[in-house]
Parts: C-alpha cells; sequence; structure tokens
C-alpha cells in the first residue's frame, strides 16, 4: 500500500492534449441522431406510445400463430374461449382468415402498418419540439454549426432520428410478422413471398420519404408541441375528413381525395404490397401516380423550406 | 481530407509549444449582397490571448463569421493555426467556438452535451465521454455534470460553453461575451479560468466583449475594430500609451498671485487641482512646481485610467476624421 494513498480524482482527470483521429462529419450526424432517441426514450410518455404500438403488433404476432393453430384442428370442433364461452374452430379461422386478414398477406401488412401509421402520427406530433423544434427555440445552432458539419449534416441527423421512430413502429415488426409467417407456413421459398418481403419494406420506405419531410419541415416552424400536433391533426384528421366529404359524400373530382395525405401514403404503400392489397381499398381513390406526385412536391417544398429555416440561422450574433 | 491531413502534418506547431502565429489575415474583406462590412483589414496575431474590442455593428461578428469559416470571405487571404481562410469545415476542427447565446439543448445532461460537442468534431465516442469527463473537472462542473442543462445557473451555463469549445483540444478559441449575465464573483472565476487556459494549457484565445476591464485582466494583446476595419492592434499596455497621467493633487497652502504652468486646473478649493503631465513628466514635477512656488503637496492621488479611456479616445479620433472626410468629399 503506497503511502500517497489512493488517486484522487483530479489527479486522473486532467485536461490533456488530443493526439487521437478525427472522424467525418457524416459519424457526427450519427451522434446526434442518436443522443436526439436517448432524449426522446428517456420520457415515459413515448415508451407507453411504444407499448401501444407493440400491442397491435402482439395482436397480429398471436393471430397469425391462432391461425395456423386453428387450421391444425377438426372443422367441427369446439374450443373454450374464455369470457366468450365456447367458440367454433371454423368460425375462428374465417374471422381471422376472412375479417382481420391475419394470414400473412399483403392485406395483413397493409392492415398492420395502417394501425401503426395512426400511432406514428402521434409519435410525430409529441416528439417533433424535442426533435428539431427546439434547436430553432432555443437557438441551439451556434453550437452544432461551430462544430465541422454542414447544415445538410444535421438534417440528415433529424431524418434519421424520425425514420428510426416511425420505421420502429412500422416496418421492423412487420418483418417480424413476415418471418413469423414465413416459419408457421410451408417453409417454401417463392416470387409472391420475395415481393411481399419488397412490398412491406417499399411500404416502410414509402412512409418514411413522404412523412419525414413534412414532420421535419412543420417541427422546425412550428416548434411547440401544441402547434405541432394542431398541425398534425388539421393534415390528416380534418382535411382527410374534407377529402372524404368532397370525393365519397359530394361525389366531386377523387384527385379532391389527394389533400389526404395519408390516404397517398396507404395508396404508394398499396400499390408496393400488391395488387391483392390495391383491389380492396375503398372506391373514389385518385390515381397512384397523383398520390406519388403530390407527395414528392409536398417532400421537395419540406426539403426548400427547411434549408432556407436553417440558412437563415445565426451562428454567431 | 487530404488539405486537413496536410495541414496538421505540417504546422501543429502548438504541439511544439513554440510561439508562433496564431492568425495572420491579408487583406481581407467580407460583407453580404454585395456590401462590405469588412476590411479591407490586415491582422497578425501572436500566440495567445487577444481581446477584441468594439462598438456595435463595428464588424465583429462578421469577422468571427469569416474566422470560423461560416462566411467566404469576399477577397483576401489568411492562415488561422495554419489552416487557409476560407477551408470551411476543416477549420473549425482546430478552433473552438463559446457563443454569447446560452445554445443549449433541453433535456440534456451536462456530461452529454460536451460529450456531444466532442463527437461533432469528429472524436470517436469513448475519447469524447472521456474527455468530456476531464473538462468538467478542469471546469470544475463535479456532480452538476449529471443535472440536466435547464437546472444550470447562468456561471455554469458559461463554463459548460467553454467545455463544449475546449473539448476537441483546439489551439485557438473564439470566446463571445464569455462573463454576459455574471455575478462579479462568477466574472472572477471565469476570468481566472481563461487566465489558466493560456497559462498551464497553451491556449490562444481572441475574446470578443464590451467589458474593457475583461481584456486587462485577461489578455496581452488587444485589437480595437469600428466601422469593419481595424483602429489599433498591438499589446494591450500599448493601448494606454499616449494618455495622459492625471493627478488629484491638494497643496499645503495656497499662495496669493503663484503662476502654475499649463496642465494645473483648479478644482474645488483653493488648494485643489487636477494635474495632467505630459509624456515627458513624471510625479516628480508635481513637487517641483509646489517647491517653486513656495509649498508642498499634501495629498497626491493618480486618477483611475483604463482602457476605456483609450477606447473612446481612438473611436472619437476615429468619428472626427470621418465627418472631416464627409465634409471635404461634399465640398
Amino acid at each position: 500500500m503506497s503511502d500517497r494513498g489512493p488517486p484522487r480524482l483530479g489527479d486522473i482527470l486532467s485536461y490533456r492534449p488530443y493526439r487521437g483521429i478525427h472522424l467525418g462529419p457524416w459519424r457526427a450526424s450519427l451522434a446526434i441522431s442518436r443522443y436526439d432517441l436517448t432524449l426522446i426514450f428517456g420520457k415515459w410518455l413515448f415508451w407507453g406510445l411504444y407499448l401501444l404500438g407493440l400491442l397491435v403488433f402482439f395482436l397480429y404476432f398471436f393471430g397469425q400463430y391462432l391461425l395456423v393453430w386453428a387450421g391444425t384442428l377438426n372443422d367441427g370442433q369446439v374450443m373454450p374461449a374464455g369470457p366468450f364461452g365456447r367458440i367454433q374452430i371454423k368460425d375462428l379461422v374465417d374471422a381471422l382468415r376472412g375479417f382481420l386478414k391475419m394470414d400473412g398477406s399483403p392485406e395483413t401488412f397493409r392492415n398492420f402498418l395502417q394501425t401503426q401509421g395512426s400511432i406514428v402520427m402521434v409519435v410525430f406530433a409529441l416528439a417533433g419540439a424535442q426533435l428539431i423544434g427546439n434547436d430553432f427555440r432555443f437557438r441551439s445552432f451556434p453550437f452544432y454549426f461551430s462544430k465541422p458539419i454542414r447544415a445538410h449534416h444535421y438534417l440528415f441527423a433529424k431524418g434519421l432520428s424520425a425514420a428510426v421512430l416511425l420505421n420502429l413502429l412500422t416496418t421492423l415488426p412487420a418483418l417480424v410478422l413476415f418471418f413469423e409467417s414465413y416459419v408457421l407456413g410451408d417453409w417454401q421459398w417463392s416470387m409472391a413471398k420475395l415481393r411481399l418481403l419488397m412490398g412491406i419494406m417499399g411500404y416502410g420506405l414509402v412512409l418514411t420519404l413522404g412523412l419525414v419531410p413534412i414532420f421535419l419541415a412543420a417541427s422546425s416552424g412550428l416548434t411547440r408541441t401544441i402547434p405541432i400536433a394542431m398541425f398534425w391533426i388539421f393534415v390528416f384528421i380534418f382535411l382527410r375528413g374534407v377529402g372524404v366529404t368532397l370525393t365519397e359524400r359530394l361525389r366531386l373530382s377523387n384527385f379532391f381525395k389527394l389533400i389526404d395525405l395519408w390516404n397517398d401514403l396507404n395508396l404508394i404503400g398499396n400499390r408496393m404490397l400488391g395488387a391483392a392489397a390495391e383491389a380492396s381499398v375503398a372506391p373514389f381513390q385518385p390515381p397512384v401516380w397523383s398520390a406519388f406526385l403530390t407527395l414528392a412536391i409536398l417532400g421537395l417544398a419540406s426539403l426548400i423550406y427547411l434549408r432556407f429555416r436553417l440558412g437563415r440561422v445565426e451562428v454567431v450574433r | 481530407m487530404r488539405l486537413f491531413a496536410s495541414c496538421l502534418g505540417s504546422s501543429r506547431f502548438w504541439e511544439r509549444g513554440e510561439p508562433s502565429m496564431i492568425l495572420s489575415l491579408k487583406n481581407v474583406t467580407a460583407g453580404y449582397l454585395g456590401r462590405s462590412v469588412l476590411g479591407p483589414i490586415d491582422l497578425e496575431i501572436q500566440q495567445g490571448a487577444v481581446g477584441l474590442l468594439g462598438p456595435n455593428g463595428a464588424g465583429k461578428s462578421t469577422l468571427l463569421k469569416v474566422l470560423l469559416g461560416l462566411m467566404q470571405p469576399n477577397s483576401g487571404e489568411g492562415t488561422i493555426a495554419g489552416f487557409p481562410l476560407g477551408s470551411g469545415v476543416n477549420l473549425r476542427r482546430v478552433v473552438g467556438y463559446m457563443p454569447e447565446a446560452d445554445a443549449l439543448i433541453p433535456g440534456m445532461k451536462g456530461i452529454d452535451y460536451v460529450s456531444l460537442a466532442g463527437e461533432l468534431a469528429g472524436l470517436p465516442r469513448r475519447d469524447a465521454s472521456r474527455r468530456a469527463h476531464e473538462i468538467l473537472n478542469v471546469l470544475e462542473l463535479d456532480e452538476a455534470r449529471y443535472r440536466l442543462l435547464d437546472e444550470y445557473s447562468t456561471g455554469m451555463k458559461q463554463r459548460i460553453k467553454l467545455g463544449q469549445a475546449l473539448i476537441h483540444d483546439p489551439p485557438l478559441l473564439f470566446l463571445d461575451e464569455p462573463t454576459s449575465g455574471l455575478d462579479p464573483a462568477g466574472r472572477d472565476a471565469m476570468l481566472g479560468l481563461l487566465k489558466r487556459l493560456t497559462r498551464d494549457h497553451h491556449k490562444s484565445f481572441l475574446l470578443c466583449t464590451h467589458l474593457l476591464g475583461d481584456v486587462e485582466r485577461t489578455c496581452s494583446q488587444v485589437v480595437l475594430i469600428s466601422g469593419g476595419k481595424i483602429l489599433f492592434r498591438g499589446p494591450t499596455s500599448g493601448m494606454k500609451q499616449g494618455i495622459p497621467h492625471e493627478f488629484e493633487v491638494e497643496l499645503h497652502a495656497e499662495i496669493a498671485g503663484a503662476s502654475f504652468p499649463d496642465g494645473w486646473a483648479r478644482q474645488g478649493g483653493a488648494t485643489q487641482f487636477l494635474v495632467k503631465l505630459k509624456q515627458d513628466q513624471d510625479v516628480r514635477t508635481i513637487w517641483k512646481v509646489a517647491q517653486d512656488i513656495g509649498t508642498f503637496p499634501v495629498r497626491v492621488v493618480p486618477r483611475q485610467e483604463d482602457l476605456r479611456d483609450r477606447f473612446t479616445a481612438i473611436l472619437s479620433q476615429e468619428t472626427e476624421q470621418q465627418s472631416l472626410l464627409e465634409r471635404a468629399s461634399k465640398s
């Protein structure tokens, strides 16, 4: 044992010259994104929303499993169903396959992604201020832009954070469901399955590219949670209602439904999933190309707005 | 990247501990929308602490933007810590900037804030985290590093901003009003930290402030800028040269009919004077004059003279010259 005793904190932690490596600015984007997600998942509210998403996922996961299990029983067999009394196996199979579409078909994933999309809307409405709005509100930009990164690195980082939030709720669990349906099925790989796998990832990509720029632009402009949530309600609930009224009630041109951005996203997503998912959507739909064009224009406008907003940021005042 | 590597290889003079030129600008101009607001300026600054003084609208912010690589100069050339001016992102690897605004991220802990700054500067995650702890130790933000930034006092905010500017070990720091909003004790602590940075860690910094006392206490050199032009550049002590030495003098007795040389102005009572000595005179002149008229001084108090006097004098000279030029051009 030394007479000097254990070293004091100050002896160990002293400021030293740095002689290590310097990584590129894209790695800095990953760091921003990581810290953003840490901040968001530091709040119980978001854990609650992701738990809700997990419940929907479990509904589909065990629904698919139940269908396969029920398929192994005799059609005429009756089974106990807890508080629902007794249920005919045939009715259960019909409900899971026909009504709930939990059979691993394109419609399964369409329904799942649309349901999860509603939770994504709530997550985005509440996360916008934390993710990018606060940087404008609290003038955090001198911190970022006095470092060796540019506006597009910052924007990429924020987009990546939003994409992770979105895909954790949509694409990732959908891929797990796809894998489950493959494992529970006949283990035969086919072009149809590959087409479905690509469709799921395509749907995720459409949601990401369609929603993230609009989300970032709205959050950077409105900055606070309440206005962002109101904007989100306006776009995805009010405009949806207006779109339905104009097309389905007043029987005006189907193009009026393009103002329903959520419908536009789903139209393109359904096309990705394949004919089965596309054919079963409601009538009064505009052509898919017009939905794509609408989202492309909005996405581009959002990016231009974001660039404009970041261009006006004063690092040195 | 190649440019960055070559610059690092050739000119990391700060690691060799040799006193050298930290900043050199030649004929640099900058402006917005075709309107020039800075320069042309020539500026060479040795390693050490430099004060940048100037009234509002003098061009300090524009100069800082150019030095940080956030704005391209319209013309001219220069180097900053061995890097060519206008090398943008790479320039910001060798400089640290402490902004005047809070620039904090709400909801983030102090340690995460400084670590993130390190990663933004290009440090790997582990290095950034380790250095963040080292720096916060130097800045005496002990347990406070685990608290949210929202809960920090003004003094702690200023220190954590200094920490994020230091994380990547830049040889040159730009400090924008580092004592803004601090109470006298906090200000003393911050200025002490800045002195330690130059003394113990051989950092150079450019201190932008309106508080001339801060420059007097921390900087060995000073640059005075106004109207986008450099009016004065040199040692802080040199800026005081040319200020007349002034003393408040009280004589033992009034001598009737005595005549006093130029620079002696009567104040209040008949035996009280304000004496302005010329450059070639020292305080013994006061005793000599008193002796010549048959008395002696009972109180000689030097008047407080500081950088403010010189700052004001230089600015008023500049204003006078400008108005003369304007009148001449009109006539």
